[in-house]
């Protein structure tokens, strides 16, 4: 009797879509970024991004500063791996210069931007575990990631915007004992390996949270031009360390690890396993460290001659690019960053589609972006 | 596929496209200038009437294959003509091979075709073109700032552009 009353009195209730705005104050968000939400109870139906709150026109900026001037501005996009952001502006005006670095500043570039990637790559495996609910793996990896910003601030006295990668070379050579320094750290970093998987690859729910979920497929992926590990967890084996080598990486051995389903467990295993050749690399360069100078001959003033570049490495993120044209002025015609984050997040308003509220924040999390490169 | 190959093969199907050449030095530059660089790649100059056309071609002809939009992008120039240019890299994960494709629009007032349909990536790319350069996407479906703000006024990356002070400048 009492049921056929409730139905009665349901009948009559109205159901209707909601919007809901995830940030742009949302821890998970990692910096200020919106995501208005279309719910249908707890299903999402529509997702749409925005973004632009952290937009400093480093583009507009670059027109009106030397090539040496811009390299500064250049850590600010990346803040996470400020290393590959200096890398890949070095390389666009050396191209436009047509000089070298010698070899030494190539296996130093190396090492630098690939300490950086693990800390990079460390502070999505700790953000991620806060994201999801697990609050201890952060700890793990913020101790880890001290110590590679103890090594970067030795060589170059910052800890965040390193500014130590110039055109034509590197700032300095090593200090005196670096290199043991380093050494110690590797060895102590591939124990924590092991020690992660026990806190959180091979957590059940952890799993339970990110398997299968936030699919993006293998031509979604090439459709919204994703690169970097979000391409490789769809299985993918694109890496522009390997198929476009720069700075002597075809010297290097290293796997390229490949996701199978393109789901978040895959996105966060690639990175995972990218950390462990990371080692690997920075090894086999430290092992290979040739003697000689860390600095090409640069003139004091940089005037590059008339002409248009694009010059692209694979930053942690993806692939980091940089397209200028110079007029044969001492500051560039027009500089335009391809700036991985901002593209992979594209593919935010497809991939939540159909998806439930709960699982955004491992969707997006997932997609590891940080927002100083979405709006530069 | 080598620039000069990938070239005829596109030019036996769209044949209004022009190669553009690389830069030369200026006559009587001085020595310590330099000899201009440009990337080794093909560089193609596109009328904006026939880039939809371009476009699908390049994308769906199995031995171009450009299946990968890796970045849009615009310039302004002011002298000696006064244009700007929206500028497309476009790469094949097939075949690892890339182009640059050039479409020349008038300063003011200019639209050009969007390649959403085509490549999605294109969404949020040309919705930055827009924001920075005021040149308009037909056929988009979400056309409007991206990174600047809405009540924004002006086309910030332009080169007239002129700052006009707000209460943030002191």
């Amino acid at each position: 009797m009492t049921t056929e009353v409730i139905k009665i009195k349901g009948a009559d209730l109205q159901t209707e879509e909601m919007i809901l705005n995830l940030g742009p104050q949302h821890p998970s968000t990692h910096g200020v970024l919106r995501v208005i939400l279309k719910l249908d109870g707890e299903v999402i139906i529509a997702a749409e991004p925005e973004v632009g709150y952290l937009h400093r026109g480093t583009e507009k900026l670059a027109e009106n500063r030397t090539y040496p001037q811009m390299l500064v501005i250049s850590d600010r996009w990346d803040y996470l791996s400020a290393m590959s952001n200096n890398l890949v502006w070095c390389l666009a005006v050396e191209k436009l210069l047509q000089i070298k670095p010698p070899e030494k500043a190539d296996h130093l570039r190396v090492i630098m931007v690939e300490l950086n990637r693990i800390a990079s790559h460390l502070v999505f495996f700790g953000t991620y575990g806060i994201d999801i609910g697990a609050y201890t793996p952060f700890l793990h990896a913020f101790r880890e990631r001290e110590k590679i910003l103890d090594l970067f601030e030795e060589v170059s006295g910052a800890r965040m915007t390193y500014n130590y990668i110039r055109i034509g070379g590197v700032m300095a050579d090593l200090p005196a004992d670096w290199v043991g320094k380093c050494r110690s750290f590797l060895e102590w970093m591939k124990d924590r390996f092991p020690e992660y998987d026990t806190l959180l690859t091979g957590n059940p729910i952890f799993q339970d949270r990110t398997k299968g979920i936030g699919v993006l497929s293998q031509a979604q992926a090439i459709t919204y031009g994703v690169t970097g590990p979000n391409l490789r967890g769809s299985g993918i084996n694109f890496d522009l360390r390997k198929d476009e080598p720069y700075c002597s990486y075809e010297k290097f051995k290293f796997d390229v690890p490949t996701g199978a389903n393109g789901d978040c467990w895959d996105r966060y295993w690639v990175r995972i396993q990218e950390m462990k050749e990371s080692v690997k690399i920075v090894e086999q360069a430290l092992d290979g460290l040739p003697a000689g100078e860390t600095n090409a001959k640069v003139p004091r003033i940089l005037r590059p001659p008339m002409g248009e570049t694009y010059a692209q490495i694979e930053a942690p993120r993806g692939s980091l690019g940089i397209y200028t044209i110079s007029d044969a002025n001492d500051k560039p015609y027009r500089v335009h960053v391809r700036a991985p984050s901002f593209i992979n997040l594209t593919m935010l308003q497809e991939i939540l589609v159909g998806q439930k509220v709960s699982d955004v924040v491992a969707t997006l999390g997932s997609i590891d972006i940080v927002l100083g490169e979405v709006d530069r | 596929m080598t620039p000069a190959s990938l070239f005829s093969t596109i030019r036996t199907h769209i044949s209004d496209i022009r190669e553009i050449p690389a830069p030369e030095a200026v006559a009587g530059a001085p020595a310590h200038e330099g000899k201009p660089y440009r990337d080794p790649l093909l560089f193609v100059d596109c009328p904006a009437s026939k880039w939809l056309d371009l476009a699908r071609f390049l994308k769906e002809d199995p031995q171009l294959d450009f299946d990968f939009l890796l970045m849009v992008t615009a310039a302004d120039y002011l002298a000696p003509a006064p244009k700007m240019d929206v500028i497309y890299l476009l790469f094949s994960m097939k075949h690892r091979h890339k182009m640059f494709v050039k479409l020349s629009v008038p300063r003011e007032g200019a639209s050009v075709p969007s390649v959403m349909g085509l490549w999605k990536t294109a969404d949020w790319q040309e919705r930055e073109v827009y924001d920075m350069y005021g040149i308009r996407f037909d056929g988009h479906l979400n056309l409007k700032r991206i990174l600047m703000w809405d009540g924004f006024t002006g086309w910030p990356m332009r080169k007239d552009y002129v700052h006009i002070p707000d209460r943030y400048d002191d």
